[in-house]
């Protein structure tokens, strides 16, 4: 089994960005502060889960 | 063509789900692992990620963007085969991600039977150490058949390409966990096995025993493996035994080891 669908990744940015007008070349558009911030926060969260789920099963 | 709004929210969930998964997976790996963590785990884990990264560039810009253009068709409907038949979305939503994971077993299966592509496909399987981060250990040139494939699968139903940020927002996690140097509770895994590849399932696929590793093909639905007779129940008592005999050395697992392997493990007959 191998980690799938990573194309999609890439293609949701350009996309994004083309939709925006930022840029209608695709592949050049980096998540913005924004997104950033979010997706760190969903990773706070995923280390707290972690944490808790380790002490549980201890 | 769904709204605009909606590929946004695709790709919030898709980003998060990778990444709250994984930071979820490896704090409860550190903590409370299966089975031994590997002497230097961060070396291990930066390794597969950086494989990762390199096949995410070639696979997604050379032929994600570069031959197929998903970024510009990613909200297109495609006519395919389906089209005649004038499904609503959801159904199509549904063919798109049942098409696509009968799609990636195919591959996955002739991955274990032609020998070229079981040369790509070993630097997966040849990872002793299995953890979350085995899940992004993929050859670049591997990738890119996989995303080629993926990609030509959705087209050729007519189901618009987005469809696959959607499964992959809900397969990539499970992927990971697949793979995790944890033991789930067993009800995790009866709940789940009649359907989904579980991780007891996946185990099984990575054993060293050729018996055991040309089975369990599934990639997201397990029912595949029942379907074509592939499938092999978890055993009762995990050996926890993983790699390929022949790839144990380290230098089979540096950057450039791994980036080499088809090369250099040509003339092993028996990997």
């Amino acid at each position: 089994m191998r980690f799938t669908a990573i194309g999609a990744m890439l293609a949701l940015v350009s996309a994004t960005a083309s939709a925006g007008m930022v840029n209608s070349l695709a592949f050049v558009s980096v998540p913005t502060l924004d997104d950033l911030g979010l997706f760190a926060l969903i990773g706070l969260v995923g280390v707290a889960g972690g944490w808790i789920a380790r002490r549980k099963r201890k | 063509m769904i709204d605009l709004h909606w590929l946004y929210v695709l790709r919030v969930a898709y980003f998060g789900a990778f990444i709250g998964t994984w930071a979820f997976l490896v704090t409860w790996e550190g903590g409370s692992p299966q089975w031994r963590l590997p002497a230097r785990r961060w070396r291990h884990i930066g390794r597969n990620f950086g494989l990762f990264l390199l096949a995410v560039v070639l696979a997604d810009g050379i032929v994600g963007i570069g031959l197929f253009s998903v970024g510009e068709r990613l909200n297109a409907l495609p006519h395919g085969l389906l089209t005649p038949l004038g499904l609503p979305l959801w159904a199509l939503v549904i063919a798109g991600i049942v098409g696509t994971d009968l799609a990636g077993y195919a591959f996955h299966r002739l991955c274990h039977r032609w020998r070229w592509l079981w040369l790509l496909h070993s630097v997966h399987h040849s990872d002793h150490q299995l953890d979350a981060s085995t899940a992004v250990r993929e050859h670049p040139l591997e990738m890119i058949c996989d995303v080629a494939i993926l990609a030509g699968t959705l087209t050729a139903l007519g189901v618009p390409l987005w469809v696959e940020g959607l499964r992959a927002a809900f397969l990539n996690p499970q992927a990971m966990a697949q793979h995790a140097n944890i033991a789930f509770p067993r009800w995790v895994e009866r709940l789940f096995d009649w359907i989904l590849v579980t991780p007891a399932l996946h185990h099984v696929h990575h054993s060293p025993d050729p018996q055991h590793t040309n089975s369990n093909y599934g990639i997201m639905f397990s029912f595949w493996d029942r379907i074509f007779h592939t499938y092999q129940p978890p055993d009762p008592v995990p050996a926890a035994i993983f790699g390929l005999g022949r790839l144990q050395a380290d230098r089979w697992h540096s950057f450039p080891g791994m980036l080499l392997t088809p090369i250099a493990a040509r003339g092993i007959q028996t990997l």
